[in-house]
Protein backbone atom coordinates (compact mmCIF):
# COMPACT_ATOMS: atom_id res chain seq x y z
CA UNK A 1 0.00 0.00 0.00
CA UNK A 2 2.83 2.39 0.78
CA UNK A 3 4.54 1.56 -2.48
CA UNK A 4 3.20 2.33 -5.93
CA UNK A 5 3.62 6.09 -6.03
CA UNK A 6 4.74 5.85 -9.63
CA UNK A 7 1.64 4.11 -10.92
CA UNK A 8 -0.47 6.60 -8.97
CA UNK A 9 1.27 9.50 -10.67
CA UNK A 10 0.95 7.87 -14.10
CA UNK A 11 -2.78 7.22 -13.73
CA UNK A 12 -3.34 10.80 -12.61
CA UNK A 13 -1.30 12.23 -15.47
CA UNK A 14 -2.96 10.12 -18.17
CA UNK A 15 -6.43 11.05 -16.95
CA UNK A 16 -5.69 14.76 -16.89
CA UNK A 17 -3.91 14.82 -20.23
CA UNK A 18 -6.86 13.03 -21.78
CA UNK A 19 -9.21 15.83 -20.78
CA UNK A 20 -6.77 18.42 -22.10
CA UNK A 21 -6.35 16.75 -25.49
CA UNK A 22 -9.77 15.29 -26.26
CA UNK A 23 -11.65 18.64 -26.49
CA UNK A 24 -9.46 19.43 -29.49
CA UNK A 25 -10.71 16.30 -31.29
CA UNK A 26 -14.25 15.98 -30.05
CA UNK A 27 -16.67 18.85 -29.68
CA UNK A 28 -19.19 17.68 -27.08
CA UNK A 29 -17.66 19.74 -24.30
CA UNK A 30 -20.59 19.26 -21.94
CA UNK A 31 -20.21 15.50 -22.05
CA UNK A 32 -16.50 15.77 -21.28
CA UNK A 33 -17.25 18.27 -18.53
CA UNK A 34 -19.76 15.88 -16.97
CA UNK A 35 -17.34 13.01 -17.31
CA UNK A 36 -14.70 14.97 -15.37
CA UNK A 37 -17.31 15.99 -12.84
CA UNK A 38 -18.37 12.40 -12.20
CA UNK A 39 -14.77 11.29 -11.95
CA UNK A 40 -14.11 13.99 -9.35
CA UNK A 41 -17.29 13.10 -7.45
CA UNK A 42 -16.44 9.42 -7.63
CA UNK A 43 -12.99 10.12 -6.22
CA UNK A 44 -14.50 12.33 -3.52
CA UNK A 45 -16.96 9.62 -2.52
CA UNK A 46 -14.09 7.15 -2.60
CA UNK A 47 -12.29 9.17 0.07
CA UNK A 48 -15.08 8.61 2.55
CA UNK A 49 -16.61 5.34 1.37
CA UNK A 50 -13.65 3.57 -0.18
CA UNK A 51 -11.25 4.24 2.64
CA UNK A 52 -13.44 4.38 5.77
CA UNK A 53 -16.42 2.25 4.70
CA UNK A 54 -19.15 4.82 5.38
CA UNK A 55 -21.45 5.19 2.35
CA UNK A 56 -23.41 8.46 2.32
CA UNK A 57 -26.46 8.00 0.05
CA UNK A 58 -26.92 11.75 0.34
CA UNK A 59 -23.49 12.65 -1.02
CA UNK A 60 -25.22 14.78 -3.66
CA UNK A 61 -26.26 17.14 -0.83
CA UNK A 62 -22.70 18.52 -0.78
CA UNK A 63 -22.86 19.00 -4.53
CA UNK A 64 -26.15 20.91 -4.27
CA UNK A 65 -24.90 22.95 -1.33
CA UNK A 66 -21.84 23.93 -3.34
CA UNK A 67 -23.87 24.79 -6.45
CA UNK A 68 -26.21 27.07 -4.50
CA UNK A 69 -23.57 28.72 -2.34
CA UNK A 70 -21.48 29.47 -5.42
CA UNK A 71 -24.43 30.85 -7.36
CA UNK A 72 -25.65 33.02 -4.49
CA UNK A 73 -22.32 34.78 -3.98
CA UNK A 74 -22.13 35.40 -7.73
CA UNK A 75 -25.66 36.79 -7.87
CA UNK A 76 -25.75 38.82 -4.65
CA UNK A 77 -22.13 39.69 -4.00
CA UNK A 78 -20.92 39.71 -7.61
CA UNK A 79 -17.90 37.65 -6.65
CA UNK A 80 -15.65 36.16 -9.27
CA UNK A 81 -16.78 32.67 -10.30
CA UNK A 82 -13.46 31.14 -9.21
CA UNK A 83 -13.89 32.50 -5.70
CA UNK A 84 -17.51 31.38 -5.79
CA UNK A 85 -16.33 27.85 -6.53
CA UNK A 86 -14.15 27.96 -3.42
CA UNK A 87 -17.11 29.26 -1.42
CA UNK A 88 -19.10 26.31 -2.75
CA UNK A 89 -16.44 23.90 -1.48
CA UNK A 90 -16.27 25.56 1.93
CA UNK A 91 -20.05 25.62 2.30
CA UNK A 92 -20.10 21.88 1.69
CA UNK A 93 -17.43 21.50 4.39
CA UNK A 94 -19.62 23.47 6.76
CA UNK A 95 -22.59 21.25 5.93
CA UNK A 96 -20.29 18.26 6.48
CA UNK A 97 -19.33 19.54 9.94
CA UNK A 98 -22.97 19.81 10.91
CA UNK A 99 -23.43 16.18 9.89
CA UNK A 100 -20.45 14.75 11.79
CA UNK A 101 -22.71 13.40 14.58
CA UNK A 102 -24.18 11.03 11.96
CA UNK A 103 -21.05 8.91 12.42
CA UNK A 104 -22.55 7.66 15.66
CA UNK A 105 -24.90 5.68 13.43
CA UNK A 106 -23.64 2.54 11.87
CA UNK A 107 -23.90 1.09 8.38
CA UNK A 108 -27.22 1.53 6.66
CA UNK A 109 -28.47 4.01 9.27
CA UNK A 110 -25.65 6.37 8.44
CA UNK A 111 -26.34 6.02 4.72
CA UNK A 112 -30.03 6.76 5.09
CA UNK A 113 -29.56 9.60 7.55
CA UNK A 114 -27.19 11.34 5.15
CA UNK A 115 -29.82 10.97 2.41
CA UNK A 116 -32.40 12.53 4.72
CA UNK A 117 -30.04 15.42 5.41
CA UNK A 118 -29.53 16.00 1.71
CA UNK A 119 -33.27 15.92 1.08
CA UNK A 120 -33.83 18.32 3.96
CA UNK A 121 -31.38 20.77 2.45
CA UNK A 122 -33.11 20.39 -0.90
CA UNK A 123 -36.49 21.28 0.63
CA UNK A 124 -35.01 24.30 2.34
CA UNK A 125 -33.48 25.56 -0.88
CA UNK A 126 -36.61 24.84 -2.93
CA UNK A 127 -38.94 26.42 -0.39
CA UNK A 128 -41.03 29.15 -2.10
CA UNK A 129 -40.81 31.27 1.08
CA UNK A 130 -37.11 31.68 0.44
CA UNK A 131 -37.71 32.94 -3.08
CA UNK A 132 -35.95 36.22 -2.36
CA UNK A 133 -32.76 34.38 -1.49
CA UNK A 134 -32.64 31.05 -3.31
CA UNK A 135 -35.33 31.78 -5.94
CA UNK A 136 -37.04 28.72 -4.40
CA UNK A 137 -38.44 26.27 -6.95
CA UNK A 138 -37.91 28.75 -9.81
CA UNK A 139 -34.23 28.05 -9.77
CA UNK A 140 -31.05 29.99 -10.36
CA UNK A 141 -30.28 32.04 -13.42
CA UNK A 142 -26.94 33.80 -13.75
CA UNK A 143 -26.25 34.35 -17.46
CA UNK A 144 -23.79 37.13 -16.51
CA UNK A 145 -21.38 34.48 -15.16
CA UNK A 146 -21.65 32.07 -18.10
CA UNK A 147 -18.22 31.00 -19.34
CA UNK A 148 -18.20 27.35 -20.34
CA UNK A 149 -14.51 27.25 -21.19
CA UNK A 150 -13.38 28.72 -17.89
CA UNK A 151 -15.71 26.35 -16.03
CA UNK A 152 -14.31 23.43 -18.03
CA UNK A 153 -10.73 24.17 -17.00
CA UNK A 154 -11.82 24.76 -13.43
CA UNK A 155 -13.41 21.33 -13.39
CA UNK A 156 -10.16 19.90 -14.72
CA UNK A 157 -8.41 21.51 -11.74
CA UNK A 158 -10.95 19.95 -9.37
CA UNK A 159 -10.47 16.58 -11.00
CA UNK A 160 -6.71 16.97 -10.54
CA UNK A 161 -7.22 17.90 -6.90
CA UNK A 162 -9.49 14.93 -6.29
CA UNK A 163 -7.09 12.49 -7.97
CA UNK A 164 -4.06 13.81 -6.13
CA UNK A 165 -5.87 13.82 -2.79
CA UNK A 166 -7.22 10.33 -3.26
CA UNK A 167 -3.88 9.06 -4.59
CA UNK A 168 -1.96 10.50 -1.66
CA UNK A 169 -4.45 9.11 0.83
CA UNK A 170 -4.23 5.69 -0.75
CA UNK A 171 -0.45 5.56 -0.46
CA UNK A 172 0.01 7.30 2.87
CA UNK A 173 -0.12 6.44 6.56
CA UNK A 174 -3.31 8.50 6.74
CA UNK A 175 -4.90 6.16 4.21
CA UNK A 176 -3.62 3.18 6.16
CA UNK A 177 -5.28 4.55 9.29
CA UNK A 178 -8.54 5.09 7.39
CA UNK A 179 -8.44 1.51 6.12
CA UNK A 180 -7.83 0.32 9.66
CA UNK A 181 -10.92 2.23 10.78
CA UNK A 182 -12.92 0.61 8.00
CA UNK A 183 -11.70 -2.85 8.96
CA UNK A 184 -12.20 -2.54 12.71
CA UNK A 185 -12.70 0.78 14.48
CA UNK A 186 -12.02 -0.58 17.97
CA UNK A 187 -8.75 -2.15 16.88
CA UNK A 188 -7.86 1.08 15.11
CA UNK A 189 -8.20 3.08 18.31
CA UNK A 190 -6.30 0.35 20.14
CA UNK A 191 -3.53 1.01 17.61
CA UNK A 192 -3.44 4.64 18.66
CA UNK A 193 -5.52 5.99 15.79
CA UNK A 194 -7.75 8.94 16.65
CA UNK A 195 -10.76 7.46 14.91
CA UNK A 196 -13.10 10.44 15.29
CA UNK A 197 -10.56 12.94 13.97
CA UNK A 198 -9.39 10.85 11.02
CA UNK A 199 -12.87 9.93 9.94
CA UNK A 200 -14.05 13.54 10.19
CA UNK A 201 -11.09 14.72 8.18
CA UNK A 202 -11.80 12.33 5.33
CA UNK A 203 -15.49 13.23 5.48
CA UNK A 204 -14.75 16.94 5.15
CA UNK A 205 -12.26 16.40 2.33
CA UNK A 206 -14.87 14.38 0.54
CA UNK A 207 -17.50 17.09 1.12
CA UNK A 208 -15.09 19.78 -0.10
CA UNK A 209 -14.57 18.06 -3.44
CA UNK A 210 -18.31 17.60 -4.00
CA UNK A 211 -18.94 21.25 -3.07
CA UNK A 212 -16.31 22.49 -5.52
CA UNK A 213 -17.73 20.26 -8.24
CA UNK A 214 -21.28 21.45 -7.55
CA UNK A 215 -20.35 25.13 -7.71
CA UNK A 216 -18.45 24.59 -10.95
CA UNK A 217 -21.35 22.66 -12.44
CA UNK A 218 -23.72 25.50 -11.54
CA UNK A 219 -21.34 27.98 -13.13
CA UNK A 220 -21.06 25.90 -16.31
CA UNK A 221 -24.78 25.59 -16.90
CA UNK A 222 -25.58 28.93 -15.17
CA UNK A 223 -29.32 28.15 -15.18
CA UNK A 224 -30.55 25.39 -12.89
CA UNK A 225 -33.30 24.25 -10.53
CA UNK A 226 -33.03 22.76 -7.04
CA UNK A 227 -33.81 19.31 -8.44
CA UNK A 228 -30.99 19.66 -10.97
CA UNK A 229 -28.26 19.88 -8.35
CA UNK A 230 -29.85 17.78 -5.59
CA UNK A 231 -30.78 15.09 -8.09
CA UNK A 232 -30.91 11.53 -6.90
CA UNK A 233 -29.50 10.52 -10.27
CA UNK A 234 -26.22 12.26 -9.56
CA UNK A 235 -25.99 10.41 -6.24
CA UNK A 236 -26.90 7.03 -7.69
CA UNK A 237 -24.54 7.46 -10.64
CA UNK A 238 -21.61 8.37 -8.43
CA UNK A 239 -22.19 5.38 -6.19
CA UNK A 240 -22.60 2.92 -9.04
CA UNK A 241 -19.53 4.25 -10.85
CA UNK A 242 -17.23 3.69 -7.89
CA UNK A 243 -18.76 0.35 -6.96
CA UNK A 244 -18.43 -0.84 -10.53
CA UNK A 245 -14.83 0.23 -10.92
CA UNK A 246 -13.68 -0.66 -7.44
CA UNK A 247 -13.73 1.25 -4.19
CA UNK A 248 -10.60 2.06 -2.25
CA UNK A 249 -8.43 2.37 -5.36
CA UNK A 250 -7.49 5.34 -7.50
CA UNK A 251 -8.15 3.75 -10.86
CA UNK A 252 -11.44 2.00 -9.99
CA UNK A 253 -13.60 5.15 -9.91
CA UNK A 254 -11.95 6.38 -13.11
CA UNK A 255 -12.67 3.17 -14.99
CA UNK A 256 -16.16 2.86 -13.54
CA UNK A 257 -17.09 6.38 -14.63
CA UNK A 258 -15.53 5.99 -18.04
CA UNK A 259 -17.42 2.80 -18.83
CA UNK A 260 -20.80 3.44 -17.20
CA UNK A 261 -21.08 7.14 -17.95
CA UNK A 262 -19.87 6.45 -21.47
CA UNK A 263 -22.52 3.75 -21.85
CA UNK A 264 -25.18 6.07 -20.50
CA UNK A 265 -24.33 8.72 -23.05
CA UNK A 266 -24.06 6.26 -25.88
CA UNK A 267 -27.43 4.57 -25.44
CA UNK A 268 -29.20 6.04 -22.44
CA UNK A 269 -29.45 9.76 -22.92
CA UNK A 270 -32.89 9.53 -24.56
CA UNK A 271 -34.29 7.24 -21.88
CA UNK A 272 -32.58 8.35 -18.67
CA UNK A 273 -35.29 6.93 -16.42
CA UNK A 274 -34.41 3.36 -17.46
CA UNK A 275 -30.81 4.01 -16.62
CA UNK A 276 -31.66 5.13 -13.14
CA UNK A 277 -33.44 1.82 -12.62
CA UNK A 278 -30.77 -0.22 -14.38
CA UNK A 279 -27.98 1.40 -12.40
CA UNK A 280 -29.91 1.05 -9.16
CA UNK A 281 -30.18 -2.67 -9.86
CA UNK A 282 -26.52 -2.77 -10.78
CA UNK A 283 -25.64 -1.38 -7.34
CA UNK A 284 -27.51 -4.27 -5.71
CA UNK A 285 -25.83 -6.85 -7.93
CA UNK A 286 -22.38 -5.39 -7.38
CA UNK A 287 -22.77 -5.28 -3.61
CA UNK A 288 -23.86 -8.92 -3.67
CA UNK A 289 -21.48 -10.41 -6.20
CA UNK A 290 -18.55 -8.11 -6.88
CA UNK A 291 -18.28 -5.81 -3.86
CA UNK A 292 -14.81 -4.62 -4.79
CA UNK A 293 -15.61 -3.91 -8.40
CA UNK A 294 -13.83 -4.61 -11.67
CA UNK A 295 -10.34 -3.96 -10.36
CA UNK A 296 -10.75 -6.69 -7.76
CA UNK A 297 -10.56 -9.15 -10.65
CA UNK A 298 -7.04 -7.85 -11.29
CA UNK A 299 -6.16 -7.76 -7.61
CA UNK A 300 -7.08 -11.42 -7.34
CA UNK A 301 -4.41 -12.12 -9.92
CA UNK A 302 -1.89 -10.37 -7.73
CA UNK A 303 -1.72 -7.10 -9.68
CA UNK A 304 -0.97 -4.12 -7.43
CA UNK A 305 -3.76 -1.88 -8.74
CA UNK A 306 -3.10 1.83 -8.28
CA UNK B 1 7.09 9.21 40.62
CA UNK B 2 9.26 6.97 42.77
CA UNK B 3 10.67 3.85 41.12
CA UNK B 4 8.56 1.49 43.18
CA UNK B 5 5.32 3.41 42.66
CA UNK B 6 2.59 1.37 40.96
CA UNK B 7 2.13 2.03 37.25
CA UNK B 8 -1.54 1.03 37.43
CA UNK B 9 -3.89 1.64 40.35
CA UNK B 10 -7.44 0.44 39.94
CA UNK B 11 -9.86 1.32 42.72
CA UNK B 12 -13.45 0.21 43.22
CA UNK B 13 -14.29 -0.14 39.54
CA UNK B 14 -17.99 -0.23 38.80
CA UNK B 15 -19.72 -0.92 35.53
CA UNK B 16 -23.28 -2.00 34.77
CA UNK B 17 -24.80 -3.24 31.56
CA UNK B 18 -28.49 -2.60 31.92
CA UNK B 19 -29.40 -4.27 35.20
CA UNK B 20 -26.26 -6.42 35.29
CA UNK B 21 -23.39 -5.30 37.51
CA UNK B 22 -20.41 -6.57 35.55
CA UNK B 23 -17.94 -4.79 37.84
CA UNK B 24 -18.85 -4.15 41.42
CA UNK B 25 -15.86 -2.74 43.29
CA UNK B 26 -12.73 -4.26 41.77
CA UNK B 27 -9.39 -2.98 43.10
CA UNK B 28 -5.76 -3.89 42.50
CA UNK B 29 -2.44 -2.35 41.55
CA UNK B 30 0.44 -3.29 39.40
CA UNK B 31 4.10 -2.26 39.41
CA UNK B 32 6.57 -1.97 36.54
CA UNK B 33 8.15 -5.35 35.78
CA UNK B 34 5.41 -7.19 37.60
CA UNK B 35 2.94 -9.78 36.35
CA UNK B 36 -0.43 -10.02 38.01
CA UNK B 37 -2.72 -12.93 37.23
CA UNK B 38 -6.45 -12.27 36.98
CA UNK B 39 -8.62 -15.36 37.27
CA UNK B 40 -12.28 -16.05 37.81
CA UNK B 41 -15.15 -18.04 36.35
CA UNK B 42 -16.67 -17.18 32.98
CA UNK B 43 -18.69 -14.02 33.16
CA UNK B 44 -17.03 -12.79 36.35
CA UNK B 45 -15.94 -9.54 34.69
CA UNK B 46 -12.30 -10.12 33.68
CA UNK B 47 -12.65 -8.88 30.10
CA UNK B 48 -14.86 -6.03 31.29
CA UNK B 49 -12.00 -5.03 33.57
CA UNK B 50 -9.59 -4.86 30.61
CA UNK B 51 -12.18 -2.93 28.60
CA UNK B 52 -12.52 -0.44 31.44
CA UNK B 53 -8.75 0.09 31.70
CA UNK B 54 -8.35 0.55 27.96
CA UNK B 55 -11.34 2.87 27.68
CA UNK B 56 -13.57 0.76 25.45
CA UNK B 57 -16.35 2.27 27.56
CA UNK B 58 -16.59 4.71 30.45
CA UNK B 59 -16.80 3.28 33.95
CA UNK B 60 -19.75 4.12 36.21
CA UNK B 61 -17.60 4.57 39.29
CA UNK B 62 -14.16 4.06 40.77
CA UNK B 63 -10.77 5.24 39.61
CA UNK B 64 -8.10 4.23 37.12
CA UNK B 65 -4.67 5.77 37.60
CA UNK B 66 -1.88 5.12 35.15
CA UNK B 67 1.64 6.36 35.93
CA UNK B 68 0.14 8.56 38.63
CA UNK B 69 -2.47 10.17 36.37
CA UNK B 70 -6.22 9.72 36.47
CA UNK B 71 -7.11 8.41 33.00
CA UNK B 72 -10.69 7.23 33.35
CA UNK B 73 -12.04 9.99 31.09
CA UNK B 74 -9.37 9.62 28.39
CA UNK B 75 -10.16 8.28 24.93
CA UNK B 76 -8.74 4.87 24.06
CA UNK B 77 -6.20 6.12 21.56
CA UNK B 78 -4.77 8.49 24.18
CA UNK B 79 -4.41 5.71 26.74
CA UNK B 80 -2.64 3.68 24.05
CA UNK B 81 -0.23 6.50 23.32
CA UNK B 82 0.47 6.86 27.05
CA UNK B 83 1.59 3.25 27.15
CA UNK B 84 -1.37 0.95 27.71
CA UNK B 85 -2.31 -1.84 25.37
CA UNK B 86 -4.05 -5.18 25.37
CA UNK B 87 -4.81 -8.28 23.41
CA UNK B 88 -8.35 -9.42 22.70
CA UNK B 89 -9.84 -12.67 23.94
CA UNK B 90 -11.22 -13.13 20.44
CA UNK B 91 -8.62 -11.63 18.07
CA UNK B 92 -9.66 -8.50 16.20
CA UNK B 93 -7.24 -8.08 13.33
CA UNK B 94 -7.76 -5.77 10.35
CA UNK B 95 -8.75 -8.72 8.15
CA UNK B 96 -8.34 -7.08 4.75
CA UNK B 97 -4.99 -5.45 5.51
CA UNK B 98 -1.77 -7.39 5.23
CA UNK B 99 -0.16 -8.80 8.35
CA UNK B 100 2.59 -6.22 7.99
CA UNK B 101 0.10 -3.35 7.63
CA UNK B 102 -1.75 -4.58 10.73
CA UNK B 103 1.35 -3.92 12.80
CA UNK B 104 2.43 -0.87 10.82
CA UNK B 105 -0.67 1.12 11.81
CA UNK B 106 0.05 0.56 15.48
CA UNK B 107 3.77 1.21 15.05
CA UNK B 108 3.04 4.52 13.41
CA UNK B 109 0.16 5.84 15.49
CA UNK B 110 0.62 4.07 18.80
CA UNK B 111 3.55 5.95 20.29
CA UNK B 112 6.01 8.70 19.55
CA UNK B 113 8.92 6.33 19.00
CA UNK B 114 7.97 4.18 16.02
CA UNK B 115 8.54 0.47 16.58
CA UNK B 116 9.88 -1.57 13.69
CA UNK B 117 6.94 -3.61 12.43
CA UNK B 118 9.08 -6.19 10.64
CA UNK B 119 11.18 -6.95 13.73
CA UNK B 120 8.01 -7.53 15.70
CA UNK B 121 6.72 -9.90 13.03
CA UNK B 122 9.97 -11.85 13.16
CA UNK B 123 9.79 -11.96 16.94
CA UNK B 124 6.25 -13.35 16.89
CA UNK B 125 6.96 -15.84 14.10
CA UNK B 126 4.77 -14.09 11.53
CA UNK B 127 7.42 -12.69 9.20
CA UNK B 128 6.71 -15.21 6.46
CA UNK B 129 3.06 -14.05 6.31
CA UNK B 130 3.91 -10.34 6.19
CA UNK B 131 2.31 -9.71 2.80
CA UNK B 132 -0.71 -11.97 3.29
CA UNK B 133 -4.09 -10.54 4.32
CA UNK B 134 -4.57 -11.03 8.06
CA UNK B 135 -7.78 -12.94 7.41
CA UNK B 136 -5.72 -15.85 6.06
CA UNK B 137 -4.05 -16.49 9.43
CA UNK B 138 -5.31 -19.28 11.68
CA UNK B 139 -6.58 -18.41 15.13
CA UNK B 140 -3.35 -18.90 17.07
CA UNK B 141 -1.47 -16.86 14.45
CA UNK B 142 -4.12 -14.17 14.83
CA UNK B 143 -3.46 -14.16 18.56
CA UNK B 144 0.23 -13.63 17.87
CA UNK B 145 -0.64 -10.85 15.47
CA UNK B 146 -2.75 -9.23 18.19
CA UNK B 147 0.24 -9.43 20.49
CA UNK B 148 2.60 -7.98 17.86
CA UNK B 149 0.17 -5.13 17.22
CA UNK B 150 -0.06 -4.33 20.92
CA UNK B 151 3.73 -4.41 21.28
CA UNK B 152 4.10 -2.07 18.32
CA UNK B 153 2.69 0.73 20.48
CA UNK B 154 5.52 0.18 23.02
CA UNK B 155 3.26 -0.43 26.00
CA UNK B 156 4.44 -0.05 29.58
CA UNK B 157 1.32 -1.89 30.66
CA UNK B 158 0.07 -4.89 28.71
CA UNK B 159 -3.29 -6.51 29.41
CA UNK B 160 -3.44 -10.05 28.08
CA UNK B 161 -6.88 -11.63 27.70
CA UNK B 162 -6.89 -15.46 27.73
CA UNK B 163 -4.06 -15.78 25.28
CA UNK B 164 -3.47 -19.35 26.44
CA UNK B 165 -6.82 -20.72 25.30
CA UNK B 166 -6.36 -23.18 22.45
CA UNK B 167 -2.59 -23.47 22.82
CA UNK B 168 -0.95 -26.87 23.37
CA UNK B 169 1.30 -27.41 26.43
CA UNK B 170 4.49 -26.58 24.55
CA UNK B 171 3.04 -23.39 23.10
CA UNK B 172 1.74 -22.52 26.55
CA UNK B 173 5.12 -22.68 28.20
CA UNK B 174 6.70 -20.76 25.30
CA UNK B 175 4.04 -18.09 25.81
CA UNK B 176 4.66 -18.03 29.54
CA UNK B 177 8.36 -17.56 28.96
CA UNK B 178 7.66 -14.80 26.45
CA UNK B 179 5.45 -12.90 28.90
CA UNK B 180 8.03 -13.25 31.68
CA UNK B 181 10.58 -11.88 29.23
CA UNK B 182 8.48 -8.74 28.73
CA UNK B 183 8.20 -8.29 32.49
CA UNK B 184 11.94 -8.66 32.87
CA UNK B 185 12.34 -5.70 30.53
CA UNK B 186 10.21 -3.63 32.90
CA UNK B 187 6.76 -4.03 31.38
CA UNK B 188 3.82 -4.50 33.74
CA UNK B 189 1.42 -7.25 32.72
CA UNK B 190 -2.09 -8.19 33.72
CA UNK B 191 -2.64 -11.74 32.58
CA UNK B 192 -6.25 -12.83 32.45
CA UNK B 193 -6.50 -16.58 32.32
CA UNK B 194 -8.46 -19.40 33.72
CA UNK B 195 -5.82 -22.01 33.07
CA UNK B 196 -4.21 -22.19 36.52
CA UNK B 197 -1.22 -24.17 35.21
CA UNK B 198 -0.43 -21.40 32.80
CA UNK B 199 -0.80 -18.71 35.47
CA UNK B 200 1.48 -20.73 37.70
CA UNK B 201 4.20 -20.56 35.06
CA UNK B 202 3.80 -16.83 34.69
CA UNK B 203 3.39 -15.38 38.14
CA UNK B 204 2.80 -16.05 41.79
CA UNK B 205 0.56 -13.04 42.42
CA UNK B 206 -3.10 -13.42 41.70
CA UNK B 207 -6.44 -11.65 41.86
CA UNK B 208 -9.53 -13.80 41.68
CA UNK B 209 -12.81 -12.23 40.64
CA UNK B 210 -16.32 -13.47 41.05
CA UNK B 211 -19.48 -11.74 39.88
CA UNK B 212 -17.74 -8.39 39.47
CA UNK B 213 -16.02 -8.46 42.87
CA UNK B 214 -12.44 -9.10 43.92
CA UNK B 215 -12.72 -12.35 45.80
CA UNK B 216 -9.07 -12.93 46.58
CA UNK B 217 -5.76 -11.12 46.27
CA UNK B 218 -2.51 -12.84 47.15
CA UNK B 219 -0.24 -15.78 46.42
CA UNK B 220 -1.44 -18.19 43.78
CA UNK B 221 -0.60 -21.18 46.00
CA UNK B 222 -2.94 -19.83 48.68
CA UNK B 223 -5.72 -19.12 46.24
CA UNK B 224 -6.13 -22.77 45.35
CA UNK B 225 -6.70 -23.54 49.01
CA UNK B 226 -9.07 -20.67 49.70
CA UNK B 227 -12.59 -22.08 50.18
CA UNK B 228 -14.27 -19.03 48.58
CA UNK B 229 -12.11 -19.40 45.48
CA UNK B 230 -12.79 -23.12 45.27
CA UNK B 231 -16.49 -22.49 45.61
CA UNK B 232 -16.51 -19.76 42.98
CA UNK B 233 -14.79 -21.99 40.46
CA UNK B 234 -16.81 -25.11 41.24
CA UNK B 235 -20.06 -23.23 41.68
CA UNK B 236 -19.44 -21.10 38.57
N1 LIG C 1 -20.80 -4.93 26.17
C1 LIG C 1 -21.55 -5.67 27.03
N2 LIG C 1 -22.89 -5.53 27.03
C2 LIG C 1 -23.65 -6.23 27.88
N3 LIG C 1 -23.18 -7.12 28.76
C3 LIG C 1 -21.86 -7.33 28.80
C4 LIG C 1 -20.96 -6.61 27.92
N4 LIG C 1 -19.70 -7.01 28.19
C5 LIG C 1 -19.80 -7.93 29.18
N5 LIG C 1 -21.08 -8.11 29.55
C6 LIG C 1 -21.54 -9.00 30.63
O1 LIG C 1 -20.76 -8.73 31.78
C7 LIG C 1 -20.42 -9.92 32.45
C8 LIG C 1 -18.93 -10.06 32.55
O2 LIG C 1 -18.43 -10.37 31.26
P1 LIG C 1 -16.88 -10.54 30.96
O3 LIG C 1 -16.14 -9.41 31.52
O4 LIG C 1 -16.74 -10.77 29.51
O5 LIG C 1 -16.53 -11.87 31.75
P2 LIG C 1 -15.22 -12.75 31.72
O6 LIG C 1 -14.23 -12.09 30.80
O7 LIG C 1 -14.76 -12.80 33.13
O8 LIG C 1 -15.64 -14.09 31.22
C9 LIG C 1 -21.07 -11.05 31.68
O9 LIG C 1 -22.31 -11.36 32.30
C10 LIG C 1 -21.30 -10.46 30.31
O10 LIG C 1 -22.40 -11.05 29.68
MG1 LIG D 1 -13.40 -12.76 29.05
Amino acid sequence: MLKGWRSTAIVTAITLVTFIVVPKLYDNQFLLFNMMMYMALAQGLNIIYGYTGYLPFGYVGFFGAGAYAGALVIIFLHWMPLIAVLVGGLTAVLFGMVLIPLFRLSGAYFSIASLAASEALYYVVANPHLEKITQGPYGISMPQAYDANAAYWTMLGILALSLVTSGIIRRSRFGLALSAIRENPLSASMSGVNVVQMRSLSWLLSAFIAGLAGATFGWYISVFYPETVFSLTIGVFTIVFILFGGIGTLIGPIIGTLILYGLYNYIGISTPQYFQIAYGLLIVLLVLFLPNGLVSLLKRRGVDVP
Amino acid sequence: MSPDAPILEVGNLEKSFGGLKALNGVSFDLHPGEILGLAGPNGSGKTTCINAITGVFRIDGGSIRFAGEDIHHRATYRRVRKGINRTFQVPRPFPGLTVHENVLVAAHYGSGEHADAMTLLEDTGLAEFADKPARTLNSSQQKMLGLARALATKPRLLLVDEIGAGLNPEELSAMAQRLRGYANQGMALLVVEHLMDFLDQVTDRLVVMDAGNTLFTGKLAQATEDPRVIEAFLGG
